[in-house]
């Protein structure tokens, strides 16, 4: 193995360059696709502008709200400033939130306590205020249910009887079962609900799969180069069998690619806030041994690289649309379970150890290597 | 000794060789004649284990190729008609990459010192810088690594000048006269095979080239 290492460094030290942009392609590729489509979902934000005419804590919830829906680019500014900038179109549109809002909202009125600005150009101002008004309808609701009870509670003279905060919180929390059996409900049918922020972590290794793909199958066209080189005839005189040498060097191919593969991980963790389980180690390993295995399969069928490589983008477009990661095909192309079972990124790409594919790999390597053997001896 | 026993090779129905006979001996150096396509390739090819005869046998020191063709393998070195290098590798690095690979294991000085005998000293240029006669000559250097016992050279000197042909002529007979190395090698200049052959086989039973060397008194065998 010592051996074949040293001569494969030999290789590789010459063509170091291009292999390098070739091994970091997936990583580098990933981290400035995924930031810069964060980016442009942030710019693609709906500029809102809010005023506080008081800062109370219901006034800075309903702010918060806002921010988490993800919908809009909230401004929190002076309604002086608020108005000039809707003037200029640099706001959708204005809400203000005035004096006496959290009394208003907790004595159960919901008149006027918000007034809302917008030009004949807003066109985020309808669905923003619904959601303004559902929101404060649920705390309206919420507060007046709370206000009942204890009211209830004073007038029957009840025993260490609920605070208000207990009664609006235990409301809350049954809110949130209730939306979190939703989402798991809708994702076990299919669709992924477009709040869920493991969407957005699942895109990452997604994108990096395609790109690893492209890069291992470009990366394996020196099986095409050392065939049609004369060098080759000199291997019938070497103290390994052929089998032997080529098994080693594709494992050398596979140990050098999965140290890039390391790499991404750490890569992803520091760049993209991923957090990776030791586990998810392994099926990076089972990926990129299949990856390799069928690249080096399907190279070695041609005979011109410049058909390989043309054949190979076939291939990753090919795959990257049935796996849609970066069109998300679901909503157009019912996901056929047989398309997942013959997709060979599919395993990886929803987190699992790949197994069937690799041992296609497998096979077919061992196969083309015992050919080559068996026309050597 | 290397035994030919009537050998036949036909690609399809187009028959190259037919039914070749003849022996080779420790120290002999023997050029092989015949027009294009005659089938020297061919022959050598059969010769090196690289391909099979359709009928008859192949013997070296006893070793039946058809039997023990991996321990016939370690005494062969080939020289192929294309030149077989690293063009991105320097000759330092060509020679280590097949040492690393070769049956023999030698030391970096002694694969220097084997280019050197050939008047091979670009030992760290790129092969690309090289002309077509180093490159000629790093092509057998590296055949050599393994001190091969019967050494197969397919038109080893083409293209080369005539004071580096004779450098590597008389390279070759010193490993055939004080190595006792057997040496077959194709050739379509009949000075330099005058001057370094033993005997020459001409192949497809042409009478043409025959003719030129019996007059200058070689030792001629149609085959
Ligand atoms: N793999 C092959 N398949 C079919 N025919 C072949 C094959 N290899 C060689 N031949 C044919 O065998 C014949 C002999 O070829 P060979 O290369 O041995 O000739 P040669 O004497 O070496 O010629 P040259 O002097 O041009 O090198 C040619 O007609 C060639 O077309
Ligand atoms: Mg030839």
């Amino acid at each position: 193995m010592m051996d074949i290492l040293y001569t494969r460094l030999l290789l590789w030290k010459k063509k170091s360059i291009s292999m390098l942009v070739w091994l970091l392609l997936p990583i580098v590729g990933t981290i400035l696709f995924i930031t810069s489509a964060n980016a442009i979902q942030e710019d693609s934000k709906v500029p809102v502008g809010i005023v506080l005419e008081e800062e109370t804590a219901l006034a800075n919830e309903l702010v918060d709200s806002i921010i988490a829906s993800e919908l809009v680019f909230l401004h929190v500014l002076s309604n002086d400033r608020a108005l000039y900038e809707l003037e200029k179109h640099e706001l959708d549109s204005v809400f203000i939130i005035h004096e006496g809002f959290e009394d208003a909202v907790l004595s159960g009125k919901r008149n006027n306590i918000i007034s809302s600005y917008r030009t004949e150009l807003s066109f985020a101002y309808s669905p923003i205020k619904e959601m303004i008004v559902s929101l404060v309808q649920e705390e309206t609701g919420r507060a007046k249910a709370a206000n009942y009870i204890l009211a209830m509670y004073e007038r029957y003279g009840g025993t260490d009887p609920w605070t208000w905060d207990e009664i609006t919180e235990q409301s809350k929390q049954k809110q949130i079962d209730e939306n979190l059996l939703n989402t798991a409900f809708a994702y076990s049918s299919g669709k992924q609900a477009d709040d869920n922020p493991s969407l957005l972590s699942w895109n990452a290794w997604g994108i990096w799969a395609i790109l690893s793909l492209l890069s291992t199958l470009f990366l394996s066209d020196w099986i095409i180069r050392e065939k049609n080189l004369a060098v080759s005839t000199r291997y019938t005189f070497i103290k390994k069998s052929l089998f032997s040498y080529y098994s080693q060097v594709i494992i050398l191919y596979v140990l050098l690619i999965f140290l890039f593969d390391l790499l991404a991980v750490a890569a992803f963790t520091i760049f993209l806030d991923e957090t990776i389980s030791l586990s998810f180690v392994f099926v990076i390993l089972s990926f990129r041994i299949m990856l390799c295995m069928l690249s080096i399969s399907i190279a070695n069928l041609f005979q011109r690289i410049s058909s390989y490589y043309g054949i190979s983008i076939i291939i990753v477009l090919l795959l990257a649309i049935i796996s849609g990661i970066v069109i998300p095909i679901s909503g157009f192309i019912p996901q056929h379970s047989l398309m997942n079972f013959i997709n060979p990124l599919h395993a990886f790409i929803s987190g699992n150890m790949t197994i069937m594919w690799n041992e296609i790999g497998l096979v077919s390597i061992t196969l083309a290597l015992l050919r080559k053997e068996i026309s050597n001896a | 000794m290397l035994n030919v026993q009537a050998i036949t090779k036909s690609y399809d129905k187009n028959e190259i060789l037919d039914n070749l006979t003849f022996t080779v001996n420790p120290g002999e150096i023997i050029g092989l004649v015949g027009e294009n396509g005659a089938g020297k390739s061919t022959l050598l090819r059969l010769l090196a284990t690289i391909d099979k005869p359709n009928h008859g046998s192949l013997t070296l020191f006893d070793l039946s190729y058809k039997k023990n063709r991996k321990a016939v393998r370690k005494h062969i070195g080939y020289v192929p008609q294309d030149i077989a290098i690293w063009e991105e590798l320097s000759v330092k690095e060509n020679m280590q990459f097949f040492e690393k690979l070769s049956f023999q294991s030698k030391s970096i000085d002694e694969l220097k010192q084997l280019c050197l005998e050939m008047n091979l000293d670009k030992w760290n240029d790129p092969v690309k810088s090289l002309s077509g006669g180093m490159k000629r000559k790093l092509n057998i250097a590296i055949t050599l690594i393994h001190s091969p016992d019967l050494l197969l050279l397919d038109e080893p000197t083409v293209g080369i000048d005539l004071k580096s042909k004779k450098e590597i002529g008389a390279y070759l007979r010193k490993l055939a006269k004080e190595q006792n190395r057997m040496i077959i090698y194709t050739s379509h200049d009949m000075d330099e095979i005058n001057e370094l052959c033993d005997r020459v086989f001409c192949i497809g039973n042409d009478t043409f080239y025959e003719e030129i060397l019996r007059n200058s008194g070689k030792d001629v065998i149609l085959i």
